[in-house]
């Protein structure tokens, strides 16, 4: 409507489908780096376009990769180890399909919408271990099996945090969620942002639980094999897993575009609001050594699963008292 | 609980200073008002007693024969570890250190000739305190 196309097709082309998962992987690459290096007192990423403070690495870097060469070993399935990186890239975007970011701005609505990105979003890690699979490397094998140990640590209580909010909302469709929101999730129920928060963080292997593509044990876990446009693929995946978690974070937890109704203003709320909870993310780079496998399963199966369980419960009672 | 918040307020406290990150060439280190830097020779109060040569460490220094007939010391660069043991054990203070520490050459020929040991010589091209 903005640019004369239609809602649906401008959600899929600029925010939040190809356009911000582009702009979302650049961004995030840059502050990344440059977070982590002033919270250690260095500069980061800095020589390539240095007035604006190293911003045009990433895209350097991106360029650098496209240009060398894509090996593709000969002892693989040479068809399924090009395939699975693009495959698991496509899928990690999946989740933003069914994600509003400003009233009438989703690619596909749908009523139990933001269930569906729940859903498609925990399905991604059997295209990660195909990857792993398809490399053929003792280090991608490894990666996989900690992939599977890691999704099955924080697959239920993210499942469960998210499900707090559906009972407290009472519904999953995108835009009524929003709408129901008269106070913003993270205060009704911080509980269960807390937990859908840690299980972000393992989902998208943030720092404490960097555990499958850990350097100093397994080279780069099930990203090892790949080089050149592949690596890309593959390793990027990963940030647009994080662009879709944190989208429907904002959209559950911090209202959405709450403040706006319009089109415009409320897609830039929506961008705050997922700036707001990318940076935390980032920084855990800096401040959290990593877990070992099966502490991160302690952790997933007790503390988190409690809580998890415990804002259900909130909700519940919340629900049961007419707060919501 | 306590310990993530903390471990957070830390991060976020060290965002906000100032990198440690010398940006050099741009910006240099201030390494105080007495550095062992760059040896050079006064040759008119040198007597090529040859007692640094004797002294160093790293057996960077050699003399060599010049047109006033005398022997001079010259300092292989490429050996010399700043020590410093040759100005002390300079008996007629000929030899000094100079306030240059970060010592590059253009060429690797240069840094042998005995010439870079006259004072004259040792100036720095960019700033006041290296030998670019």
């Amino acid at each position: 409507m903005i640019v004369g196309l239609p809602s649906d097709v401008l959600a899929a082309l600029i925010f939040p489908g190809i356009a911000g998962i582009l702009g979302f992987l650049v961004v995030a690459i840059w502050a990344e780096r440059k977070l982590v290096a002033r919270v250690q007192w260095r500069y980061g990423p800095l020589y390539v376009s240095k007035p604006l403070g190293g911003f045009l690495q990433p895209i350097a870097d991106l360029i650098k990769l496209v240009f060398s060469e894509l090996v593709l070993p000969r002892h693989t399935n040479r068809l399924l180890f090009a395939l699975t990186p693009l495959l698991l890239f496509v899928a990690e975007a999946v989740p933003v399909v069914f994600i509003a970011v400003a009233p009438g701005l989703v690619i596909f609505h749908h009523s139990y919408g933001l269930a569906l990105a729940v859903v498609t979003w925990l399905l991604i890690p059997v295209f990660l271990v195909g990857m792993a699979w398809a490399e053929a490397d003792k280090f991608t094998y490894i990666g996989a099996v900690r992939e599977i140990l890691l999704t099955a640590a924080y697959e239920v209580p993210l499942l469960l945090s998210v499900l707090a909010m559906f009972i407290l909302y009472g519904t999953a469709d995108p835009y009524a969620v929003v709408e129901r929101q008269s106070l913003w999730g993270i205060l009704l129920n911080p509980l269960a942002f807390l937990a859908f928060y840690i299980s972000l963080a393992m989902s998208t292997t943030r720092f404490p639980f960097e555990i499958p593509e850990a350097e100093p044990e397994v080279v780069l876990g099930p990203y090892t094999e790949y080089g050149s446009t592949l690596f890309i693929l593959s390793f990027g995946a990963n940030y647009v897993k994080m662009y879709a978690g944190v989208l429907l974070g904002a959209v559950l937890f911090l209202g959405g575009w709450s403040p706006f109704g319009d089109l415009l203003l409320g897609a830039l709320a929506v961008v705050a609001k997922t700036a707001l909870l990318t940076v935390p993310l980032l920084l855990l780079r800096a401040i959290y050594p990593r877990y070992r496998i099966d502490q991160a399963l302690r952790l997933g199966w007790s503390k988190l699963l409690a809580l998890a369980v415990a804002a259900v419960a909130l909700s519940a009672a919340l629900k049961a008292a007419g707060v919501a | 609980m306590i310990v993530h918040v903390k471990l957070f307020a830390v991060a976020l406290k060290n965002l906000f200073e100032k990198p440690w990150t010398v940006r050099w060439p741009e910006e240099r280190r201030d390494y105080g008002p007495a550095p062992r830097g760059f040896i050079v020779n006064d040759k008119s109060k040198c007597i090529s007693c040859q007692l640094c040569e004797a002294v160093c460490p790293a057996k960077a220094i050699k003399f060599h024969l010049e047109e006033d007939g005398k022997r001079y010391p010259g300092i292989d660069w490429g050996r010399c570890i700043l020590c410093g043991y040759c100005v002390d054990a300079c008996p007629t203070g000929s030899l000094r250190h100079t306030a240059h520490l970060e010592i590059t050459w253009d060429s690797l020929d240069t840094y042998k000739k005995p010439k870079e040991m006259t004072p004259g010589s040792v100036a720095a091209e960019v700033g006041d305190k290296s030998l670019v």
